[in-house]
């Protein structure tokens, strides 16, 4: 465990900054230059073997992501994507090259949270429940936890809502459960496994803000895994752009549109540029 | 923020109920009332116009004394209470082996092959014909019963917690282990939990055949119990006072029945909700 105060302070809102575990690197302070490599891969791969024969789904992954950055993954559905990040989180073993997140090997740990595609959420828990998981599995102190939670559940969006059952919940609230419950431990990197890729449009637009401001608000590192070109560009600093079958890196776009970002983003002619460009990438990848 | 929470809580659906007619709400309990009269006309036409001999099928007020009698002996209490005591020993200890039996083979693919030739001739194994090798072994008193009961009824559960395990998706498994949990908490905090509305249905046919073993037992040698009563009652032709046993047994089983059915209800509260969970997002 590390030597932290699980809980900076409790507040909500706009102040939720202080909540933030980093040592004095905000992201302002980084795009004046100020970095520290948080994610560092080196020639990934990971060959799966099957009935028909072994199967390459990534190759030479080689890449760094700063600390605060908001980045993602974009590619093709069997493109590799979401087996690197299951590699970064240490759920799957890579097969060849080398790894590190927060300067030591991928391994499950309180400082890397991951959110799949589907909220997963357990429906014999509440929502607050649900939120409180992974502090019961990772034995946090019981008060605490509950009172972050509550604060959590705010940010989200959902204060009131902490004793209804999943099945109660709409399903953009369902992963705006999942997204404080990936929040309660406080950790540094968020891995995000397309999870706004089955909600309408409008929830995902609108959680893909929600989660920028959070992520913002608590200078967390979000990997996101993507197949949507749009939401790739509205959310990210960078986008890392993979090849399908085998899954390898075809290009590395810089979205230099700062934040906070509005919908209003979306409509200017420099994100359409952003856009064509990427297309471009990966036209030329298949 | 406000307006986002505003449309969501707009789309969030609270399932109506509607309000039945009482024309609805009562079909059911008034359609079983005539059904009921229907069949005790039958019976009491079948027997006083001698289509069917008394000694095999007595009239429906025959029954019913006897039935009501059988209640004031203090002797028939004995009885039951030997019956009681053979069906939930042997339920109870039917429902650990089963439980831990079955989460061994659900989470142990090892013990799984090593053990599913066995399980399969167990299964086809009709377990009554236990009954007279138990008499022997375990002697005339309640032992055997309960052992019978546990023979039987142990068999549904370990099939249902074992099937209800394999079925936890391979996602939530992910969730929890990056949420650094051990396999202890994976398999109580998710697994199990997973696999109770299964667990429970299998426990509910567990305790019906508890209920069987126990009698089946008694019936193959006795001093005691219930279908030691019924099969004494039978040898004496006194043909009403088994048919009052047999609905007494019917009684019993159906307040044991109704009783994990209020428990099932309390523990899977979630089940049926449950499936249609992240529907929506799958």
């Amino acid at each position: 465990m590390p030597q932290r105060p699980f809980i900076r302070s409790i507040v909500s809102g706009p102040t939720v900054r202080a909540w933030s575990s980093t040592q004095g690197l905000s992201p302002t302070a980084e795009r004046s230059g100020m970095t520290t490599t948080i994610i560092r891969t080196d020639g990934i791969g990971k060959t799966y073997g099957t009935a028909s024969g072994e199967v390459v789904a990534l190759q030479g992954v080689t890449l760094e992501i700063e600390k605060g950055e908001i980045t993602s993954l974009l590619g093709a559905s069997g493109c590799g994507k979401t087996t690197f990040l299951n590699v970064l989180a240490g759920l799957v073993p890579q097969t060849t090259g080398q790894a590190e997140v927060g300067g030591k090997p991928p391994r499950p740990r309180r400082e890397v949270g991951m959110m799949f595609q589907s909220s997963l959420l357990f429906p014999w828990r509440t929502a607050m429940e649900n939120i409180l998981l992974p502090a019961e599995v990772m034995g946090l102190p019981a008060a605490e936890s509950r009172r972050r939670a509550e604060a959590l559940l705010d940010l989200v969006g959902l204060s009131g809502w902490d004793e209804k059952y999943p099945w109660e919940l709409s399903g953009g609230m369902q992963q705006r459960v999942a997204l404080a419950r990936v929040l309660l431990p406080d950790p540094d990197v968020l891995l995000l496994d397309e999870p706004f890729g089955a909600l309408d449009e409008m929830t995902r637009e609108s959680l893909d803000l929600e989660l920028t401001r959070i992520a913002s608000l608590t200078d967390k590192t979000v990997v996101l895994v993507t197949h949507s070109v749009y939401e790739a560009v509205m959310i990210s600093d960078r986008v890392f752009v993979f090849t399908p079958r085998p899954g390898r890196l075809a290009g590395i776009v810089d979205i230099p549109f700062g934040r906070p970002r509005d919908l209003r983003t979306s409509g200017t002619p420099a994100f359409a540029e952003k856009v064509a460009e990427i297309r471009d990438l990966m036209a030329g990848t298949e | 923020m406000t307006a986002t929470k505003g449309k969501e809580q707009q789309t969030t659906v609270t399932p109506a109920t509607p309000r039945k007619s009482f024309r609805r709400r009562f079909r059911g309990p008034i359609g079983g009332l005539i059904l009921f009269l229907v069949l005790t006309g039958t019976w009491q036409w079948l027997t006083s116009a001698e289509i069917i001999h008394r000694v095999i099928l007595p009239p429906p007020d025959d029954v019913a004394i006897a039935f009501f009698a059988t209640f004031t002996e203090g002797f028939f209490y004995q009885h039951l209470w030997v019956t009681v005591q053979e069906v939930l020993i042997g339920f109870v200890v039917g429902v650990v082996l089963g439980f831990s039996l079955g989460a061994l083979l659900g989470s142990s693919s090892l013990a799984r092959e090593i053990c599913y030739p066995y399980i399969v001739a167990f299964q086809g194994l009709p377990k009554i014909v236990l009954a007279p090798i138990f008499i022997t072994a375990f002697g005339f008193g309640m032992m055997s019963k309960v052992m019978m009961a546990v023979v039987i009824s142990f068999f549904p559960l370990l099939i249902n917690t074992m099937s209800g395990l394999m079925t936890v998706d391979a996602q939530s498994v992910q969730l929890m282990r990056s949420l650094t949990a051990s396999k202890r908490d994976i398999f109580w905090k998710l697994s199990v939990m997973h696999a109770l509305p299964s667990i429970f249905a299998g426990v509910k046919v567990s305790l019906t055949l508890a209920l069987v073993g126990a009698i089946v037992g008694e019936f193959v040698g006795a001093r005691a119990g219930l279908g030691f009563l019924l099969a004494s009652y039978s040898y004496q032709l006194q043909v009403d006072r088994v048919w009052a046993i047999t609905m007494v047994l019917a009684m019993l089983g159906i307040i044991l029945f109704l009783f994990i059915e209020w428990v099932d209800k309390k523990v899977v509260f979630w089940a049926k909700r449950g499936i249609s969970d992240n529907v929506g997002l799958a």
